[in-house]
């Protein structure tokens, strides 16, 4: 019976060591997949919203904290190509290029539809974690200010056109809230719209 | 099947290229999510479904954004030899299942109360638990016969053992589903640190051995 007990225990050691192991293997074993398939089969019943919704939740969540530049430039550099090169695939200046990836570009200067054959240059189908980087982005350069009448201000050397305009409305006029938020939502929806179209 | 989307992704994503990991989540969320929250409700309902399907889906939900931060930083592990890359995903994401959906499984079964073997009502209610039989007790229906004829001795060995004994067996192997970390589980909720629940249990289960092989029918001389 003893011995019985210590073949048991040996055993069970055994097996706790072994699914410790199979739990942590870098790779499935082989006919993972196989068996995979037998689950794919029946539906889940989770409703498309609910879906999209999660998806965008993670989405939103990889673009945060990064600047629509940044994610341009990393994407770029992975794609192991130039500004030159990108320039002939987009139709884009290299320079204004520099520009967007350091973040140094107005959107207002910028047409949707151009943006959006850069981005389809860049392999993208869509604007995916862009979205959101996008979305402040067009909100700050974007902003439609309360009618304050016309106001004048000088160019200065090292003020980004966009930065200009903002000082320049500073305690002057209110950011229209409203108003901005359509603008942004026109944007991004005619970026979206020239991906579409060049991607057929 | 999944399609084979993902090779043109996979160059980018050995860069860690963010927008390319964005593409990988937006085509194959749906099926990561939907064949992890297959195994979830299976492993839920075979603890007697203790977790409601809303919160087992955000609990996959969570798993599935695990699965694929990890992939993404392991990328450099992943051998497309060895399968597509969304099975992988799945892959790690089953290795986390125990952590994230099994927690909260063992949680949902604990919540239901604690047996207190002293109290004649809770005692009854635990035996008739014992027959009913948790799903993860009985694998198959030899084990299940055996469970039902050795469930009298079991029950009467129990009763006789010191009462923390038994109450520290059956809150860890009757009524917490075979999880990693149940003993910690356990300790936390009967107040005590991991390491004096785990010498308890130790003894608890000489102590259960040798009333089982015929020996101590009495309390155990070792104390409690």
């Amino acid at each position: 019976m003893g011995a019985m007990k210590k073949e048991d225990d040996e055993l069970t050691e055994a097996t706790e060591v072994l699914s410790a192991a199979f739990d942590d293997a870098p790779n499935p074993p082989p006919h993972f997949e196989e068996a995979l398939e037998t689950l794919s089969d029946a539906s889940t019943g989770v409703a498309e919203e609910e879906l999209r919704t999660r998806r965008e939740a993670f989405l939103a969540r990889l673009g945060q904290g990064r600047s629509l530049g940044e994610l341009l430039r990393r994407r770029r550099e992975a794609m192991g190509i130039d500004i030159g090169e990108v320039s002939r695939r987009s139709s884009w200046r290299p320079e204004r290029l520099e520009e967007l990836e350091a973040s140094r570009l107005d959107l207002q200067t910028v047409d949707a539809e151009r943006l959006g054959a850069l981005l389809v240059a860049l392999g993208l189908n869509g604007l995916g974690v862009l979205e959101e980087p996008l979305r402040q982005l067009a909100r700050a350069h974007l902003a439609v200010y309360e009618s304050a009448g016309p106001v004048f201000g000088r160019t200065r050397k090292g003020v980004s056109s966009f930065e200009r305009r903002r000082d320049l409305q500073h305690n002057v006029a209110a950011i229209d809230e409203k108003a901005t938020a359509r603008q942004v939502e026109l944007y991004l929806r005619r970026v979206n719209d020239a991906m579409a179209e060049l991607l057929g | 099947m999944t399609d084979d989307r993902w090779k043109r992704l996979l160059p980018l994503l050995r860069q860690q290229e963010p927008i390319a990991q964005g593409e990988m989540w937006s085509l194959y969320y749906d099926y990561v999510f939907g064949t992890l929250l297959k195994l979830a409700r299976r492993f839920n309902s075979a603890a007697g479904a203790p977790v409601p399907d809303p919160e087992l889906r955000d609990l996959v939900d969570e798993l599935t954004c695990q699965a694929f931060a990890t992939a993404f930083d392991r990328i450099d592990e992943y051998d497309p030899a060895r399968g597509a890359l969304p099975s992988w995903i799945i892959w790690k994401g089953r290795a986390g299942m125990n952590g994230i959906v099994g927690t909260a499984i063992a949680h949902g079964v604990r919540d239901k109360g604690h047996v207190h073997l002293d109290d004649e009502l809770e005692w009854a209610s635990y035996v008739d638990q014992l027959e009913a039989g948790q799903a993860w007790v009985a694998g198959n229906p030899e084990d299940e016969v055996i469970r039902r004829e050795s469930g009298a001795r079991v029950r009467a060995i129990l009763r006789d053992m010191p009462a923390d004994y038994a109450r520290a067996l059956v809150e860890v192997y009757v009524r917490t589903p075979p999880v990693k970390g149940r003993i910690g589980i356990v300790a936390r909720d009967m107040g005590r640190s991991s390491s004096a629940m785990d010498s308890l249990l130790r003894r608890a289960v000489r102590d259960f051995i040798r009333r089982l092989e015929g020996g101590a029918t009495g309390p155990d001389e070792a104390g409690v």
